[in-house]
């Protein structure tokens, strides 16, 4: 008896936290901050694991080192880059306002979202260009991808904390590519050439497309991040 | 720096006078860019249309092999670019046409395949083992086929048909693994056949049309061969080579001709054909196309609908894409010009080209000439906009250049053309945006304007107006929920908006019904379905025309199981359509095999044929399987000409997918086809009869027996009588009616499940219906429960200024006097003696008081008019005041309404100011021309007030004299503001006077005059008053008592005189607040906001009348301002624009787009924000997303002040009449008519009073509507 009583307390204080818990989301609209952030935070890993689904797309599976001759998917131990893209994305995303408070982030003029669609449209130039295109010298390719990127970053950015982040994860990316490469799970000669040509710029330029749609994403937000303009 | 400078000027001025041109000669302009985008775009046309099926190049077997000796060829000119390097493969196809000849009736149909088909092993032997002798050493085909390795890991079951690791060599021997003995032992060598023939569309290539290498439809082997007409089986025997030896393959030519002699047929010039395959679209090429493309049309969407005041929104969409395009055109046409043929893909690189040129430019340049001054000419217009963006747009172009050039020095060749491009693009998009779209832009513009012209008459008559009004009580009808089907319906925001606080059941069905759904998915479902019955013809509906055509009328009846038969002889009549047809018996083949397969796989499938066949009609079935054997039976085997270029006739797909099997990819390469080889077989019955199968000889015999005993039935009865076969069809039919019954009947459900019962009713209040809660009760509003009552106010002019605290109301009239009303009940309680009637004094309306007027009108006219330039909009608010004056005064001299309508036009931007310039006139009008009546009337007036009230409070007041300080002399300004809290009733007069009244003893506290500045707007909160005055300046005052006791008030019946302890103490003066006149003061949380025509507005603390804030934002004078006690500041500009502020921080918190012109009042409710404007709607926002919920719209003529009753009402006005709104759902709940049908009055300005009560003043007389009704209803 003590104990099917004990259960349906349990039960009933779960169904309670359940209805609140579901009374929140339905309200989140009415809600402050939290939410708000929760829900960008969701939009920008959907936005991450798209790019990276994009990514595997243009890339030639010879490329990412699958040489299985069946079709050109994912190999099976590759699923979990599409969540780390995700959480990565949505950690830029994240950043990228915050950081924009506080050492200044690119001018009003440039947070829309036709920019923003550019940008990302720069960026997927910029991934086609290095997957089709035909390069005389794995230099050259990392030459031109890094100007590209720089042009982006310039064109559409232009803030230092914009670079700062996508520095940091093209760095981040490079030394994941490099770990993976020295513990055999991507184990092919073109490999290192891949992670040395193609990763830096493209996450540079993926860091930086991110940190654009999280700025664009935090003007929706508005108690969080008002545009001051007052003057006394 | 000053080169800079000097550059700008330049550049504004050279846009300056572009602009001007482009205006000018529209017409021209648009051509001649038409013209020059057609030229350029000329040379396109010899660019190849992209497309992915195979390009051919012929070249005879001669010039063939002369270049592959190396000889060069003189004539390049035919030769394409892809014939470069060697083939991927030769293909040598052996097409064998076998029969047998002549036809005995002892054969069964099966012989017709079988015989000739086992010649293709003999032929395959002899090709594998020829030898051909050359001087060194002897070759066989082995040196030269294509050796081929496994097949692809996904096509294991095609292992045992497709050869591996060894020499292609593909043949319908390899259906028995080229091994005769298997084929002699096959029961069923067609099903054997067409076992993997499972793909249902013509342009895949099935397993059964590799191995055979000629069209099905010239194979000759259907599945279903019975009635098959054509007994000659064509076949091929397909070999692949890697190289080519013209000598080898003459060799092999001649060797089988020899061995089969009737197949040497003359023929015309061998040639070699060479296939090139285009690269093949994949998924994987696909996903970046889409994205591009789907980043590309959210681009476009983002920044088209950011343009905003124009005329035509999508006609300027369309050009801005038109021009973005247009100049990619021209790019690549004159790329093309100077000789750069494109080796790009163009789809792929078109978006990027697109969002590297932009739409950025185009959307500035609308911007810039939209938010030029309106009353400009547009051809002023358009210059004045383009040369404030022409540094910008520059510089713009200037920097995209730039990093296009970069990008053209990474040497890159894909690179450097993509490069070359976007500069080619880019300029030539600067070029059409500054002709073409500027022109367009200026088209547009005109037309707005011309549109605003018509939509809004300038000059409405009153008899018009009338006329209108009695046509709207008319046709205000009511129906039977009790709603007012009111003509001022609601064009609701946005559907999906609309429904946001239903219940979300209520809301898909509402999605459901709006969108059409179910009809929708319905429709194209039956269209799809109609498609694929046409596609697949499944009741040869196709050949039963192409036979009814033909004159060969079978068909007795229309009956739809002879249609479906009718197919099944045009199967005999129409070679044509033997592929449909067999894929037709195919789904009846595998229903039988389905069923029988347990018993005898072979021989159900056939029997079920006889038996169709015997159903198909007792008099034309009979022998029908011998005698059109014979009778269309070729007595030769001939080579047709046609039956060279038999491989054209494959599909395109044919090639890739054999080499696809072996992971060879054609894309962007190509083959070489080599002359066929015809042989020709002819082969005796007797050998046919020799292969024959027990199981197959037994099949026969059967159906032949079933057959007869078939017609023996089916010949006594008639012959129109139901066959027992098509028993299958009836059932399908009658299915097919049950489940039609079924599934309308299940529409109908869903039909009257999802609509309402009265669908289709006019009105659509019926949509409403059942979301309010009201309706469940049974609520009916009746018109006679909220009569208005009317205060016949003693004013002898119009009201100018009203004000109320919860239970009173204070009106002040252009004459001065005060009154002070029960807001419940309506009685007078009290009329303030301010006008003290001196004697001596003819007319109270002195001198001093006219200039004055005039002063302030002239000060506001040169203020405004600097800001105020739409002359449609001044022009229109004219109508508002016009109206009642000419009926009220019908005889003003000339000269007075030009100064009216001057006044009236520079003060529009202030309601307030309207109606006082309104009653102004009127006031002038009167003392001008009946002044000695108005001085009477105002004599009396003055004497008679202090009387009435005193019978009325019944207080002992002294008789005939006001207050002491109203004895002496003081000079009573005209009333330009009044302001209300608890009893204390504060009054601002035009000569800069600040009255201070106390309600509850009818006197007056004290009055302050320092500066001479009117005050215009006037706001009390709790012991501090501020005054704004036309200066710019706010004056903060504070009331002082010092003694407590003396606060005695109304309720206590007390009648002590009016403390003169009470003081007005001037605290502080803000000078100036503003530059610009003041047009909102608004006082709350302890914060005053002032809003100006300066385009700002100031936030002060009410305490130390500090500046916390100012806040800018607007782009146009700020015209109304709201703050509640949440410290959320709404502010309305003349541009239309709604700003929702923290006043508390600052900061600006949301902006609301909706209105095209000035804003004229603004209120906030916990939810939502209600602001009216010039353009004749009211618009309900949320307040926390900022989207409009509603916009309801104004009758023309009606004022557009609103109010809210407890947060959830929004009474607004109405021709002669209140509407009122219920805010959540946009739903019009009542009209209240303020007075009979004969005589109007336009309501002038709307006030609530309490919880429940609305006053209205309208000319001289205030009304009174009390709302209990509705209230308790929508609580």
């Amino acid at each position: 008896m003590i104990t099917k009583s004990y259960y349906m307390r349990v039960e009933k204080i779960f169904q309670s936290g359940m209805q609140r818990a579901l009374s929140s989301v339905r309200f989140s609209r009415d809600m402050t901050r939290p939410p708000c952030v929760l829900i960008r935070a969701a939009v920008l890993f959907a936005v991450g694991v798209l790019l990276a689904l994009l990514l595997q797309a243009f890339w030639p599976p010879s490329v990412l080192g699958l040489h299985t001759t069946g079709p050109p998917r994912a190999g099976p131990n590759t699923w979990w880059l599409f969540p780390v893209c995700g959480v990565a994305a949505a950690v830029i995303g994240l950043l990228c306002p915050c950081i924009d408070s506080r050492i200044g982030g690119p001018s009003l003029a440039r947070q829309e979202w036709t920019m923003v669609l550019r940008c990302l449209a720069v960026f997927v130039g910029i991934i086609h260009a290095g997957a089709k295109i035909e390069f005389g010298s794995e230099e050259r390719l990392a030459l031109t991808l890094a100007l590209l990127s720089l042009g982006l970053w310039w064109a559409y950015d232009g803030s230092w904390g914009g670079l700062g982040v996508g520095l940091g994860n093209a760095g981040s990316a490079v030394l994941v590519a490099h770990l993976l490469l020295y513990n055999s799970t991507m184990t092919s000669p073109s490999d290192l050439l891949f992670a040395r040509s193609w990763l830096p710029s493209t996450f540079f330029a993926g860091g930086v497309t991110v940190g654009n749609i999280g700025r664009q994403l935090a003007l929706y937000d508005w108690q969080g991040a008002p545009v001051k303009m007052h003057t006394s | 720096m000053p080169f800079v400078a000097m550059l700008k000027d330049k550049i504004s001025r050279a846009f300056y006078s572009h602009g001007l041109m482009c205006a000018s000669y529209p017409v021209p302009i648009i051509s001649f860019t038409t013209l020059c985008v057609l030229v350029c775009c000329y040379p396109l046309l010899k660019l190849p249309l992209p497309g992915t099926g195979p390009l051919e190049f012929v070249s005879s077997e001669k010039a063939n092999s002369a270049l592959l000796d190396g000889i060069e060829l003189a004539d390049y000119t035919q030769i394409p670019s892809w014939y470069v390097g060697s083939p991927v493969a030769y293909v040598q196809q052996v097409i064998v046409k076998a029969m047998v000849s002549p036809w005995e009736q002892s054969l069964i149909p099966a012989d017709a395949f079988r015989a000739p088909l086992s010649k293709v092993f003999e032929v395959i032997d002899e090709i594998r083992n020829h030898q051909q002798r050359t001087s060194e050493r002897s070759v066989n085909i082995e040196d030269f086929c294509l050796k081929v390795s496994s097949l692809l890991p996904g096509l294991r079951k095609l292992q045992n048909f497709l050869p591996e690791h060894s020499c292609l060599i593909v043949s319908p021997a390899n259906f028995w693994q080229n091994d005769l003995s298997r084929f002699r032992s096959d029961p069923d060598i067609v099903h054997t056949m067409n076992q993997h023939q499972t793909r249902p569309f013509q342009f895949s290539t099935s397993l059964k049309d590799l191995l055979f290498g000629v069209p099905p439809k010239y194979g000759g082997v259907s599945q279903y061969y019975v009635r098959e007409r054509k007994r000659v089986l064509v076949f091929a025997i397909t070999i692949i080579l890697q190289a080519h030896d013209s000598q080898f393959v003459q060799s092999l030519r001649k060797k089988l001709q020899m061995l089969y002699p009737g197949s040497s047929v003359s023929r015309g010039e061998a040639s070699v054909v060479h296939v090139h395959f285009q690269e093949e679209v994949g998924i994987a090429e696909l996903v970046p196309l889409v994205t591009t493309y789907v980043i590309l049309f959210a681009y476009i969407y983002f920044s088209t609908r950011k343009i905003d005041m124009v005329k035509s929104k999508w006609g300027l969409a369309l050009a801005a894409v038109a021009t973005v395009v247009s100049s990619l055109l021209i790019s690549v046409g004159l790329c093309t010009l100077f000789g750069l043929t494109p080796t790009l893909n163009g789809g792929e690189i078109f978006p990027y080209l697109v969002l590297v040129i932009g739409l950025e430019n185009i959307l500035v340049l609308t911007k810039s000439v939209v938010s030029t001054p309106v009353d400009l000419d547009v051809k002023i217009r358009i210059a004045q906009g383009l040369s404030n963006e022409s540094w910008s747009i520059v510089k713009t172009m200037a920097s995209e250049l730039v990093i296009v050039l970069i990008g053209y020095f990474t040497m890159v060749p894909a690179i450097q053309e993509f490069c070359l491009f976007a500069v080619v693009g880019i300029v030539s998009d600067f070029f059409l945006q500054m002709f073409f779209f500027t022109t367009v832009l200026a088209v547009d513009i005109r037309r707005m304007e011309l549109s605003d012209l018509a939509r809004r008459p300038l000059r409405e008559t009153s008899e018009n107006l009338y006329g209108l009004r009695t046509r709207t009580r008319s046709k205000s009808v009511w129906n039977r929920d009790g709603f007012m089907t009111f003509p001022c319906n609601i064009p609701l925001a946005s559907s999906s908006l609309r429904t946001l606080r239903l219940p979300r059941r209520l809301r898909v069905v509402y999605f459901l019904a709006r969108t059409r759904l179910a009809q929708r998915i319905i429709m194209i479902g039956t269209v799809i379905w109609i498609g694929l019955l046409v596609y697949t013809d499944p009741t040869g509906l196709r050949a039963y025309i192409a036979e009814r055509v033909s004159q060969r009328g079978h068909i007795e009846d229309g009956d739809f199981s002879n249609m479906a038969l009718a197919g099944f002889y045009a199967e005999q009549t129409d070679v044509a359509d033997v592929v449909e047809t067999r894929d037709r018996w195919e789904g009846f083949g595998r229903d039988a095999a389905g069923s029988s397969r347990p018993d005898s796989p072979y021989m159900r499938g056939p029997d079920r044929r006889a038996e169709i066949t015997a159903a198909s009609g007792a008099k034309r079935s009979r022998g029908s399987l011998k005698v059109h054997a014979e009778r269309d039976l070729p007595k030769e085997i001939l080579w047709d000409k046609n039956d060279d270029a038999i491989w054209r006739r494959l599909s395109f797909r044919h090639w890739p997918t054999l080499f696809s099997y072996y992971n060879v990819s054609l894309a962007s390469k190509y083959i070489s086809i080599l002359p066929s080889i015809p042989l020709l077989v002819t082969l005796s019955a007797d050998f046919a009869r020799s292969l024959q199968h027990p199981n197959e000889v037994e099949q026969h015999k059967m159906s032949i027996l079933h057959e007869q005993s078939n017609i023996t039935e089916a010949e006594p009865a008639c012959g129109k009588t139901q066959h027992p076969p098509t028993h299958g069809h009836y059932r399908a039919a009658g299915l097919g009616f049950i489940l039609g019954a079924v599934l309308v009947g299940l529409t109908c459900a869903l039909y009257k499940l999802l609509c309402p019962k009265d669908y289709g009713q006019a009105g659509h209040l019926h949509r409403f219906r059942p979301e309010l809660p009201c309706d469940d009760y049974g609520f009916a509003p009746a018109i006679s429960e909220t009569l208005p009552i009317v205060l016949m106010s003693g004013h002898p002019l119009d009201i100018e200024c009203v004000a109320a605290n919860g239970s009173m109301l204070v009106t002040c009239c252009l004459s001065g006097s005060v009154m002070l009303w029960d807001a419940l009940t309506g009685e007078l309680l009290s009329v303030f003696p301010r006008q003290t009637c001196r004697a001596g004094e003819s007319t109270w309306l002195s001198e001093s008081d006219t200039t004055e007027r005039g002063q302030r009108e002239s000060v506001e006219s040169e203020s405004v008019q600097e800001f105020c330039h739409g002359e449609t909009e001044i022009l229109t608010d004219f109508d508002f005041a016009e109206s009642p004056l000419n009926v009220d005064s019908p005889h003003v001299s000339p000269h007075l309404p030009f100064n009216f309508t001057f006044s009236v036009g520079t003060t529009v931007g202030d309601l307030r100011h309207q109606n006082f310039a309104s009653a102004a006139a009127n006031n002038l009008s009167d003392a001008s021309f009946s002044s000695q009546r108005t001085s009477l009337t105002h004599r009396r007036r003055c004497r008679s007030p202090s009387g009435d009230s005193l019978n009325f409070l019944g207080t002992r007041a002294v008789p005939g004299s006001p207050s002491p300080s109203g004895t002496e002399a003081f000079e009573a300004g005209v009333a330009w503001c009044l302001a209300m809290k608890e009893n204390i009733i504060a009054l601002g007069c035009g000569n800069g006077q600040l009255e201070v009244w106390d309600a509850a003893v009818d006197g007056l506290h004290c009055k302050h005059q320092e500066s001479s500045a009117g005050i215009i707007h006037l706001v009390c909160h709790q012991k501090s008053i501020v005054a704004a005055r036309i200066d710019g300046m706010v004056d903060f005052f504070l009331l002082e008592n010092s003694n407590l006791q003396n606060q005695t008030w109304r309720g206590d019946m007390g009648s002590v005189r009016p403390s003169t302890d009470i003081s007005l103490r001037l605290m502080h003066s803000v000078c100036p607040a503003h530059r610009k006149p003041i047009t909102a003061l608004r006082v709350a949380a302890g914060r005053v906001v002032t809003a100006s025509e300066d385009h700002t507005l100031k936030i002060f603390k009410l305490e130390d009348s500090c500046c916390l804030f100012t806040l800018r934002g607007h782009q146009a004078g700020v015209t109304t301002a709201y703050m509640d006690q949440s410290m959320t500041l709404a502010s309305g500009g003349r541009d239309g624009i709604i700003f929702l502020w923290d006043a508390l921080t600052g900061s600006k918190v949301n902006h609301m787009r909706g209105h095209h012109s000035s804003i004229l009042s603004i209120t906030c409710t916990p939810n939502y924000v209600v602001s009216a404007g010039t353009d004749y709607k009211t618009c309900i926002w949320d307040r926390q997303t900022a989207l409009l919920l509603y916009s309801i719209p104004q009758e023309p003529g009606c004022s557009p002040s609103f109010g809210v009753v407890s947060d959830s009402l929004l009474v607004t006005c109405g021709l002669g009449c209140l509407n009122l709104w219920e805010m959540s759902y946009g739903r019009l709940v009542q009209t209240v008519y303020l007075s009979r049908a004969e005589e109007y009055e336009l309501v002038h300005q709307i006030l609530v009073v309490g919880n429940s009560t609305i006053a209205c003043h309208m000319g001289k007389n205030i009304n009174l509507v009390c709302l209990p009704s509705v209230l308790d209803k929508i609580d």
